[in-house]
């Protein structure tokens, strides 16, 4: 085979992939305009049909804007973007006393943190809503950003960062008589951007798909994030698909905006952590 | 314009007086309620009950379907104040009473019986005590396709009683159906799920699955029960009905046209009515040859939590919603499914025979009778929950192709050492 029928028999496999995994999307976007009968009619066997909607209704999406669900997009822009802003200053310091600053257990304090990010969320929500409950913060919006905040995984990739960053540097600040903060505040953080942003993409998708936790700390209908209030078109008796569609579609579309801005500092950042000097 | 701006101040400083003493006398109970139902649903029972006490205001949290369970076990399990009335899964009654999740109830009980058949009572009690109030309850009929009937010259099944079909029956003619052009020929709504599984076993004569004290022994591999999980893989093995649709996706099967027969609840006539071009009749669920027959039935019962921050509240709402014809019929207003209060259910009855007058009629006859003589309720037992999730299991390996006896031997052998830890 010679090199170009090579490139284009790898350049049809890379596409189709790539289809096959945005077919899925496709067929949610598409379906959140049809008619609640056509959803499920034309998957099997595969048509025309399947791929392209016969009937189109903006019921679902009419449906949908009725419902509390503007005040659940709100709620959750709110909240994921409250935990970045707060775990990225929370996550930041404790990474950069993990990585810099000499003292006894730091090890200890290392493993727990990493040991903190392998338990699942689910398996700690209902003692944490306990806890949470018994400070006064059912259905209030810090008990939603609170859990989201300390999060292992972001001080881990931090920490990883911030141990690449050249010893001298902070050398260099400790002889100008610069204090640990300072050295923290003008050295580490402006060169740790395209990290940073990494780590608050990692917190922003935490808090953008949870939803065991808001379901149990903050049920009231004003405080419900989107995740919640799709599922709410799902009763006993009545599961509204075109609606759930409709929303999912919503709710991906943020984040998925937020990647395609920020994918270049996610990728740079995750490829360079871990590696020292 | 001094003298109207001073009227103008007394007149403020008047109202705000007459406000504030207002307040002082009636201030307002907020009662918390918790379910898995559509605010619509529920606005019409609480609008009633907060018209009868305008002392109390009642707050409706909804959780998704599948996440009720588990939010009741956190939240009142954590003997959290903040909910005082939520909807009970009726056969999750014995297991949250022995948790101390639910409220004795026994005051209503005289009130309740009146209004509520033994089947409904039989549900909300556990050892003696009664654990919740009653609300709603279910039933299930055939629903068969016209046209797709028309099409292989089968006559529609009758609605009485005496017409009612067999299983094997109803499989010919679904086969029938299906040699002229049916895509599928006969399917159960709620696949794999015990509730709409259980008839078929009560009906061939193998129990409930359940037996001895507290029902806390496993019978799942008597001969009986063996044959019925045999028919239930046989529907998927000769393509009557289909593999791959799970159960919320399965009454779109039918709108779309492509079965002859399904069984499924009343909370299909919107839906069916609603889709375009369908023409369906409806027919008794069948039963076994030589056996009797079984309908599922139960819904959600309504209870109050033992941590309740307003119980005496609660307990009028929950007088209200169950044995006040007025508030029982305001909470099926909005719902499909028939209310357990024998007043309220006349009115319903007779609401769901109007939907469509081509059915009307025969859906009434139907879910009348069955609901008074074939209704056979879950077992009651502490170990319902563990038995309906091993089940369920079960029956999904059996519906993708696992041979039954081995199938049911490995719940059995699962539910004899789950069983034994809870006893």
């Amino acid at each position: 085979m010679n090199m170009s029928a090579r490139r284009s028999f790898q350049m049809v496999l890379i596409v189709t992939f790539g289809l096959l995994f945005v077919f899925p999307l496709y067929w949610v976007c598409i379906s959140a305009f049809r008619p609640e009968d056509d959803i499920f009619r034309y998957l099997s066997p595969l048509r025309i049909w399947t791929f392209l909607p016969n009937r189109v209704t903006f019921d679902n999406i009419v449906t949908l804007w009725m419902s509390p669900f503007a005040r659940a997009i709100f709620n959750s822009i709110f909240v994921a973007v409250a935990t970045v802003a707060g775990g990225l200053v929370v996550c930041a310091m404790a990474a950069f006393a993990l990585a810099v600053i000499e003292f006894p257990g730091r090890s200890l304090v290392f493993t727990v943190m990493i040991v903190s990010f392998l338990i699942p969320f689910d398996a700690i929500a209902v003692p944490l809503y306990n806890v949470m409950r018994g400070f006064g913060l059912q259905n209030t919006y810090l008990g939603l950003i609170l859990p989201g905040i300390g999060n292992g995984l972001t001080v881990f990739l931090l920490r990883q960062f911030f141990l690449g960053l050249p010893k001298d540097l902070r050398e260099a600040g400790l002889v100008d008589g610069m204090g640990y903060f300072q050295i923290f505040w003008r050295i580490y953080l402006p060169l740790s951007v395209p990290a940073l942003i990494s780590a608050g993409l990692i917190m922003f998708i935490f808090q953008w798909q949870a939803y065991l936790w808001p379901l149990l700390i903050a049920p009231r209908t004003d405080l419900k994030v989107a995740a919640v209030a799709i599922a709410q078109f799902s009763s006993a008796y009545d599961v509204s698909f075109g609606v759930i569609f409709a929303g999912a579609m919503f709710v991906s579309l943020i984040p998925m905006i937020i990647l395609v801005v920020f994918q270049q500092y996610f990728t740079s950042s995750v490829a360079s952590t871990g590696g020292k000097e | 314009m001094r003298s109207l701006r001073t009227r103008v101040g007394l007149l403020l400083l008047a109202t705000s007086m007459i406000a504030a003493s207002g307040a002082a006398f009636a201030e307002q109970v907020t009662l918390n309620f918790l379910t898995a139902e559509k605010d619509e649903t529920v606005a019409p029972v609480i609008a009633g009950f907060e018209k009868l006490h305008p002392d109390i205001k009642v707050v409706h949290t909804t959780v998704p379907f599948d996440s009720m369970n588990a939010t009741i076990e956190a939240r009142v399990g954590g003997q959290d104040s903040s909910i005082d009335v939520f909807l009970v899964d009726s056969p999750r009654v014995p297991a949250m009473a022995n948790r101390g999740y639910l409220m004795n109830l026994n005051e209503f009980r005289d009130a309740a019986d009146k209004v509520s058949n033994d089947v409904a009572m039989g549900v909300v009690s556990w050892k003696g005590d009664m654990y919740a109030l009653p609300l709603w309850t279910s039933t299930q009929l055939m629903y068969y396709n016209k046209d797709l009937l028309d099409k292989a010259g089968i006559p529609y099944p009758g609605a009485k009683e005496e017409d009612r079909l067999t299983y094997d029956q109803v499989v010919d003619l679904a086969k029938k159906a299906q040699a002229a052009g049916a895509k599928f020929g006969f399917l159960p709504e709620q696949i794999d799920r015990y509730y709409q599984l259980q008839p078929l076993f009560e009906s061939i004569g193998g129990g409930s699955g359940l037996t001895g004290p507290d029902n806390l022994t496993p019978d799942i591999t008597n001969p009986k029960w063996i044959e019925a999980a045999e028919f239930y893989s046989s529907l998927f093995k000769d393509g009557i009905a289909p593999r791959g649709v799970p159960n919320d996706q399965m009454s779109s099967v039918f709108t779309s046209g492509d079965v002859a027969f399904y069984i499924g609840g009343p909370w299909q006539f919107r839906p069916f009515n609603a889709a375009e071009g369908l023409k369906y009749g409806v027919a008794p669920v069948p039963y076994f040859k030589g056996g009797k027959p079984v309908v599922p039935t139960d819904s959600w019962a309504v209870g109050i939590s033992p941590y309740a921050a307003h119980p005496d509240e609660a307990k009028k709402f929950v007088e209200y919603m169950s044995i006040n014809p007025e508030g029982a019929l305001l909470s099926v207003a909005n719902n499909p499914i028939p209310p357990t209060n024998e007043e309220a259910y006349k009115t319903y009855i007779d609401g769901i025979a109007a939907l469509n007058p081509d059915v009307g009629p025969a859906a009434k006859e139907i879910m009348t009778y069955e609901l008074a003589k074939n209704s056979v309720s879950r077992p009651r037992s502490i170990g319902y929950v563990a038995f309906e999730e091993i089940m369920n299991r079960a029956f999904s390996d059996i519906r993708n192709g696992a041979d039954v006896t081995t199938t049911l031997q490995q719940a059995q052998d699962q539910l004899n050492s789950t069983l034994a830890r809870i006893q």
